[in-house]
């Protein structure tokens, strides 16, 4: 026999679920909540943030973490209005320089950080998820220039000084 | 069919190639020519080797819509698994995330491909060019 006072657990519900347990584990609140409002709107994100609840190892829950980030990030930074966004292409034959570039600005850009305290102390100033700006650094895809501005505020610098030719 | 680089396969190929996921000329030799296969999707009989390609799927047999993987094994000095998503929709075949195949990431790259796959379907990506 069904017990009529046990209460069928939502989706919204199991959102808030998880937006709790990320907030308690001490991820930025702005995150959480940017995380919990894209995972009403989408199974997907949904589905990784169930992921990330079920995950005990850290350092894929970390990359988790930083896959939503980019989510978050590509929901406020990609047109709404169904044109796609069409950029500078880059020739095959480029690529190569391109990616020396990157990889020099990066070093230039940790070195910046590791000045003000580091990564973690960075990423708390900038209300950003510590994974997220590791990954930034630590990877040789382009950084958002938005994430730059972020930083750059959070530091007192001038957007000049952290100015990339490579960002998306 | 047309082969569109999105914004998202180009940074993967970016980080890949950052890690040494892959040698310069197995990138030349084999990936790039294997990704030119799209072209005359589902033509090439490559596409009928399940090792080398198939659906992505979500766990528990779920695949995602219009969601596949194009697979080698043994690639670069780390003798990595690499996998390349692509979104086959309409007469486009649109280049995705690419990725090491390590640990439990295969589940979290197909949530990854298929919110990508929402996102293009809104028009909601970047063009970055033709292979």
């Amino acid at each position: 026999m069904k017990n009529p006072q046990k209460k069928v657990e939502t989706r919204d519900d199991r959102i808030m679920v998880v937006m709790n347990e990320m907030s308690h584990s001490g991820l930025p609140n702005s995150f959480v909540l940017d995380a919990g409002n894209l995972a009403r709107q989408d199974n997907s994100i949904f589905g990784l943030m169930e992921l990330w609840a079920a995950e005990s190892d850290m350092e894929e829950r970390a990359e988790i973490v930083a896959d939503l980030q980019d989510h978050i990030d590509d929901d406020r930074d990609l047109p709404r209005d169904g044109t796609t966004t069409e950029v500078p292409k880059i020739s095959f034959s480029n690529l190569g320089a391109v990616a020396g570039d990157i990889e020099n600005f990066k070093a230039k850009l940790k070195d910046i950080i590791d000045r003000q305290g580091g990564p973690v102390a960075v990423a708390k100033m900038i209300g950003m998820p510590q994974p997220s700006l590791s990954r930034l650094l630590n990877s040789g895809s382009m950084p958002r220039r938005s994430t730059l501005y972020k930083i750059a505020k959070a530091l007192n610098l001038s957007v000049t000084d952290l100015a990339g030719e490579w960002v998306r | 069919m047309e082969v569109m680089i999105t914004g998202w396969a180009l940074q993967s190929y970016l980080d890949l190639k950052h890690g040494h996921a892959f040698a310069d000329r197995e990138y030349q030799t084999t990936l790039r020519p294997d990704a030119e296969r799209l072209k005359v999707f589902p033509d090439d009989p490559k596409f009928k080797v399940r090792g080398f390609w198939g659906p992505a799927t979500k766990g528990n047999g779920v695949n995602v819509t219009d969601g596949y993987k194009m697979k080698w094994d043994s690639v670069g000095p780390g003798r990595n698994e690499l996998r390349l998503c692509v979104a086959i929709i309409g007469s486009k075949a649109l280049l995705c995330r690419a990725y090491i195949k390590k640990g439990k990431n295969d589940l979290r790259e197909c949530l990854n491909l298929e919110r990508h796959i929402t996102l293009i379907r809104q028009g909601r990506h970047i063009d970055r060019g033709r292979i």
